[in-house]
């Protein structure tokens, strides 16, 4: 047998622990030097966030490194203030959100694109006789107080529509009850809460604002650009384990409703398993990228500049955006 | 003050100013007081009324019997609630009642009725006379005691909520579907939610809402889901909207739809029933369960004052589980 040196055997040893730390699936830290990481969603715990719910339960952030906290909030703080105030350290926003709060100074930037595509839609019922966007006029509609006014109302002002416009929580009873023609909801989510509360689907008249070339991408990971600009490895390692805990979770989707259902009845929260499914089985789709050559996790340059030029067309933002100081992760 | 008989959902009208002189304040606060007493004493007559039969063989009229009496219970129930906020919107519209009294009102319906959770006197933004109603005043339990609150937490925008915005477009009384009313009660309940108005000798204005608050606990010890049924079959109370109020499954309440049952327990025809009891119609269905395949029969009523619906599902042969779980 052939006898190593010392000097061989120092050289094998330091090859064999660097190899060990590149192997995939391997931590190179212990526990205790996992670096920790607060993570805001933008809303309640849903399946619009199961992959980072999944990247968490199936220990793929650690395997990056990462210690992270996944944080959730209701309807009416948004998650910039947390960035700013330090709760948290990154975050979920949608992009027309996010481009509106870049353009009046806030300093963030957008390190990764989940969503490629958009769900949001207008619903009303066939029997109101709202066909076209303008029928809307003159009619009572109820839009989301809080977030994704950009689209709601921008639909809503680029065709001219004189409506009663309510800013509600959630416009499902308002709907239900007939209080108002005309609601804003995502197709993965509030859609479906009406088809389980007993509309059927060819009861409604669906206003896909995708079909109205608005299909912009929504929700994205954001942080404040110091943040970034402090340790873009790290960041970029947040981005790399949620986009893999994203990729885990349309492969395992009962796992992740189970997960997802388990997170909602701790906390008290309305868990229905038929709607989490619906709102799962949307999920391959939301992420997929409209270019199949290009990775998930991805803004397109495209998508951005057709959402900048939305938003300047509504008057949403004074000035052009760069996408080059928005879109940082690439 | 209005008539104890008016139908359910009309539109508040407006009151005659001969109308408003009638009334003083102190006539108003001990009208409540009877009133509430009157209603506590209504609401504990109907929950002794319950009579469950003991056999588990039984006709199908005795079953619609049984059903009938069911519906007739809830009912009488439903209407007992909705005239506490009704009469207390009316004495607003014709008294400036100060706080101090608005809380004796409101101390008297949680003092004198047990079903009753929390209740509440909201104005309108800007509308109230007195700075300090300004913020819903709300009474609930909490901890076997009466406590009053202000919701006025940063971030709690009364006027946003459903209880509020509902009854205001709408110009009727709502009865809001079950929800969890994170700073307000904490727990699971269901609202019924008044509309008051001020006259002004031309047109009548908005001025805020009246709430009553019954929690889904409570409801489901009332209703009583432990009724015996032949076969092992089981009953369902539902709201307006098909969410799922009481059931002998806990996770299926509040978070179920009986259109989500009808996808998770594949049964189908579940939908159809759903759809009738929401038209205020009662009747029943014999459907085959395709995880099963026995067949199991459904009698639904709907509740005339409110459109809750009451379900008896009973399968045609005995089951030793309920439907939902493994090989059930």
């Amino acid at each position: 047998m052939k006898r190593h040196t010392g000097k061989q055997r120092c050289f094998t040893i330091i090859f064999l622990v660097w190899g060990m730390m590149l192997l995939p699936g391997v931590s190179c830290l212990q526990a205790g030097e996992l670096e920790k990481i607060n993570f805001m969603l933008m809303w309640l715990p849903q399946p619009q966030f199961a992959g980072f719910y999944m990247a968490r339960e199936k220990g793929i952030y650690e395997k990056y490194g990462l210690d992270v906290t996944i944080q959730d909030r209701g309807y009416n703080e948004d998650v910039l203030t947390d960035l700013v105030q330090g709760k948290s350290d990154l975050g979920i926003m949608n992009l027309l959100t996010a481009l509106e709060k870049k353009a009046f100074g806030e300093d963030i930037v957008n390190v990764g694109q989940v969503f490629q595509r958009s769900a949001i839609e207008f619903v009303a019922r066939k029997t109101s006789g709202i066909n076209t966007p303008r029928d809307f006029n003159g009619r009572k509609i109820a839009v989301w107080r809080t977030v994704l006014r950009a689209q709601t109302l921008g639909f809503i002002k680029t065709r001219n529509i004189s409506a009663e416009i309510y800013s509600v929580d959630e416009g499902i009873s308002f709907f239900l009850k007939k209080a108002v023609d005309i609601i804003s909801v995502m197709h993965y989510n509030e859609y479906n809460t009406l088809i389980n509360h007993g509309i059927d689907s060819d009861e409604l008249t669906l206003f896909r604002l995708k079909d109205f070339d608005m299909d912009f991408p929504e929700d994205g990971i954001y942080c404040l650009a110091r943040t970034y600009q402090a340790d873009p490895a790290l960041v970029r390692r947040f981005v790399k384990a949620s986009m893999e805990g994203w990729e885990y979770a349309v492969a395992h989707p009962d796992e992740a409703i189970g997960l997802i259902s388990r997170i909602l009845l701790k906390k008290n929260l309305i868990c229905n398993p038929v709607h989490l499914q619906w709102m799962m089985d949307a999920m391959p789709e939301m992420i997929r990228p409209k270019d199949p050559d290009t990775p998930g996790g991805h803004l397109a340059r495209s998508d951005f500049d057709k959402a900048v030029d939305f938003l300047l067309k509504t008057q949403k933002i004074p000035r052009k955006v760069s996408y080059d100081a928005f879109y940082v992760n690439r | 003050m209005r008539s104890m008989s008016t139908a359910d959902n009309s539109p508040q009208k407006p009151q005659s100013n001969l109308g408003k002189r009638l009334l003083t304040r102190l006539d108003a606060i001990l009208a409540i007081g009877i009133f509430v007493i009157a209603v506590s004493f209504a609401a504990t007559s109907i929950m002794k009324r319950t009579g469950n039969p003991d056999t588990i063989t039984m006709s199908g009229s005795q079953i619609r019997q049984m059903l009938k009496k069911d519906t007739d219970r809830i009912d009488l129930f439903v209407k007992s609630i909705q005239k506490i906020p009704r009469e207390v919107a009316t004495i607003l519209e014709l008294q400036r009642l100060r706080t101090e009294e608005i809380k004796i009102v409101l101390e008297a319906i949680m003092l004198n009725n047990s079903e009753i959770f929390g209740t509440s006197v909201a104005f309108a933004p800007g509308l109230s006379w007195e700075k300090s109603l300004s913020w819903p005043l709300y009474a609930c339990k909490k901890d076997g005691k009466i406590r009053f609150s202000a919701l006025d937490q940063p971030g709690y925008d009364y006027f946003n909520k459903d209880w509020y915005l509902l009854p205001k477009i709408l110009n009727r009384p709502v009865w809001v579907d079950p929800y969890f009313d994170e700073g307000g009660g904490d727990v699971f309940m269901t609202t019924y939610a008044v509309p008051f108005s001020f006259f002004d000798g031309v047109a009548d204005t908005f001025t805020g809402v009246v709430t009553v608050d019954v929690s889904i606990d409570w409801l489901t010890r009332f209703f009583n889901t432990e009724k015996k049924l032949p076969n092992n079959g089981f009953v369902m109370l539902l709201s307006e909207d098909g969410t799922v109020i009481s059931a002998p499954r806990e996770e299926w309440e509040v978070n179920h739809t009986l259109f989500s049952l009808a996808v998770f327990l594949k049964l189908p025809e579940l939908r159809r029933v759903g759809r009738d009891l929401q038209k205020g119609k009662s009747g029943t269905a014999k459907v085959i369960s395709p995880a099963t395949g026995e067949t199991v029969k459904i009698f639904y009523a709907a509740v005339p004052s409110n459109h809750w619906g009451i379900l008896y599902i009973i399968p045609e042969k005995k089951q030793n589980s309920l439907p939902g779980n493994k090989g059930g």
